[in-house]
């Protein structure tokens, strides 16, 4: 069993999470409320993921890392070194791919609040910030905390946006889904099994512990018990 | 000084104007879908009107002219919905705190609760609330706040009939206590006619009249507002006796009439009599007899099927009769007739001093 590529797979993911926390809660409130025409745009966007194969998503993300795009350049310039092959470049990549798990689950939740509480709050004072994190936000817990775990359990599960972007660098962007397929390859099945088993139980525990505190499901649209 | 106009693309247009009264409350009052919540809704900003200009005071909410509009946060209004919207996640008393400066909060939010007689439940949430304590608690929020108005919309509309009435009362006395400016959105004449000072008739998209309320209900000035009102003469009245048969006496103006005990300790009223449950007799009416009262055709109206007459015996009233019943009477302008009410259609409405 590869113990360091599980580290890797567990570290991406709370990275990622994290990440995602950060950008998805803003985009998230601005997909639930705007009225801008942008968000034809926007929302698609966030939501290419869904759809793409990771190999696509993968491939791009490495092409605009890769020395010759501008975006790879001006980081490189920034940071001293190239992104592509390292962790931050595969956390990058990692964002990109489970955006639409943590955003989604955000922007319903906001949605959900009813507007009426918005607006009594705007008519006692709040401005659009105090509105967010004293109304919305914690009446959009269950949502977040459904984001944030969805994302964290999609990321530990990728293998073609780690394979285009990450390469295979044990320690470093070598995550248990590669190195599974690297036993596979080398007819290890033993160490295969063992791989997959930690992550089987790895990914039960938090959608139970999750599916617990929640009071129910964690799939989007799941109703509540 | 308001004067809005705004339109839904296929839908109503409204075109309001009316004065709000420094202090006291005045009575948005009309049919459902009039315009009376979208009224509401721009003066607190939440719907901005296509055109016109809001000024409360010196300050000026709204000028479609000078591009003004005030953000709702910055107009410091109080505002109370039919279906409260306290915030779930908070219980009682962080939902009245909430919009309270914190170095204020303690002495202030147990001085809200108390005002509206909800001191005992700070602790509880929301959900464990029935819905009059739910509407007590948001109009302890709202003034917790303090606006410079309250604006309510029909804020005891969603409530049965024991918590309406109980909050309506309490509501009268909240209402002078914070002596803030109000604004009542309803349709129900008992609300309107017990906790307003001033009313705006609402109707056809526009203010159909505006003034005090007794006045307004009792005469109003045209067919569209005698059709928001109904016809119905609203006298101010005063308790004098009650008898153990479930009668009282009223002082109306100088004119003794009987009508049922409306109950509780209510002395002052308004007496409200529609036209068409006034019947008229020939001649002049004994003076002592119950309910039947001397009085002078004012004018004469025909009004298709129906005419309505005009009287005075103290008061001002109408009786709403047929074409043949007034050839019988041979009814002309000065004419004395005897105008008979059944006690029970004096419909009495509480009312404050």
């Amino acid at each position: 069993m590869d113990l360091e590529a599980l580290r890797v797979s567990l570290v991406l993911a709370a990275a990622t999470s994290v990440c995602l926390l950060v950008i998805g809660l803003p985009l998230g409130y601005w997909l639930a409320f705007t009225r801008s025409r942008l968000r034809v745009i926007v929302e698609p966007i966030v939501a290419l993921p869904l759809v793409l194969p990771p190999t696509v998503l993968g491939f791009c993300v490495l092409l605009a890392l890769g020395p010759r795009s501008p975006f790879g350049q001006t980081l490189e310039r920034l940071t001293g070194h190239s992104f592509a092959f390292t962790f931050e470049g595969l956390l990058l990549a990692s964002i990109l791919y489970s955006l639409p798990f943590a955003v989604q689950p955000f922007a319903t939740a906001f949605a959900s609040v009813d507007i009426r509480l918005r607006e009594a709050a705007a008519c006692l004072g709040s401005t659009a910030a105090g509105v967010f994190f004293r109304v919305v936000l914690p009446l959009s817990r269950r949502g977040v905390l459904a984001g944030v775990i969805l994302s964290f359990a999609h990321t530990l599960g990728e293998f073609g946006v780690v394979l285009m972007v990450g390469g295979n660098i044990p320690g470093v962007t070598r995550t248990a889904s590669i190195a599974i397929y690297d036993s596979v390859q080398a007819l290890d099945y033993t160490a295969a099994l063992r791989t997959s088993a930690v992550l089987v139980l790895l990914s039960l525990a938090i959608l139970a512990a999750t599916s617990h505190l929640l009071g129910g499901l964690v799939l989007p649209g799941a109703k509540r018990r | 000084m308001i004067d809005v106009t705004k339109s839904f693309p296929g839908g109503p247009s409204f075109r309001f104007e009316l004065n709000l009264r420094d202090t006291g409350t005045t009575v948005l009052f009309g049919p459902s879908g009039s315009g009376k919540t979208t009224l509401l809704r721009m003066l607190a900003g939440l719907d901005r009107p296509h055109l016109g200009r809001i000024q409360i005071g010196d300050d000026v909410w709204f000028d479609g002219e000078r591009g003004i509009d005030v953000a709702t946060r910055l107009r410091r209004v109080g505002y109370v919905t039919q279906e409260s919207a306290l915030f779930p996640h908070l219980n009682v008393s962080d939902n009245v705190a909430f919009g309270v400066g914190a170095e204020e909060r303690v002495t202030r939010v147990g001085e809200m609760l108390k005002l509206v007689g909800v001191a005992d439940l700070a602790e509880r949430r929301p959900h464990e609330l029935s819905g009059g304590q739910k509407q007590r608690v948001s109009l302890a929020r709202a003034v917790a706040a303090k606006p410079r108005i309250l604006l309510l919309d029909e804020p005891l509309s969603a409530l049965d009939a024991a918590a309406r009435d109980s909050l309506r009362r309490d509501l009268g006395r909240f209402l002078r206590a914070v002596s803030l400016p109000a604004v009542l959105v309803t349709h129900d004449r008992a609300e309107a006619l017990a906790l307003g000072d001033d009313v705006a008739l609402i109707g056809e998209g526009r203010v159909l009249q505006q003034g005090p309320i007794a006045d307004v209900f009792s005469r109003p000035d045209s067919v569209a507002a005698a059709r928001v009102v109904g016809i119905e003469a609203v006298i101010p009245a005063r308790v004098t006796s009650r008898t153990p048969e479930g009668l009282v006496t009223l002082d109306a103006s100088g004119v003794s009439l009987t009508a049922l005990d409306p109950g509780a300790a209510i002395t002052l009223v308004f007496a409200c009599i529609r036209a068409d449950e006034v019947i008229l007799e020939p001649g002049a009416a004994p003076s002592s007899a119950r309910n039947r009262l001397a009085a002078t055709v004012k004018a004469i109206h025909q009004e298709g099927a129906l005419v309505r007459i005009d009287l005075d015996c103290g008061f001002a009233f109408s009786a709403s009769i047929t074409r043949a019943a007034e050839r019988e009477l041979n009814l002309s302008e000065g004419s004395l007739v005897c105008a008979v009410i059944k006690a029970p259609a004096i419909h009495l409405v509480p009312r404050e001093a």
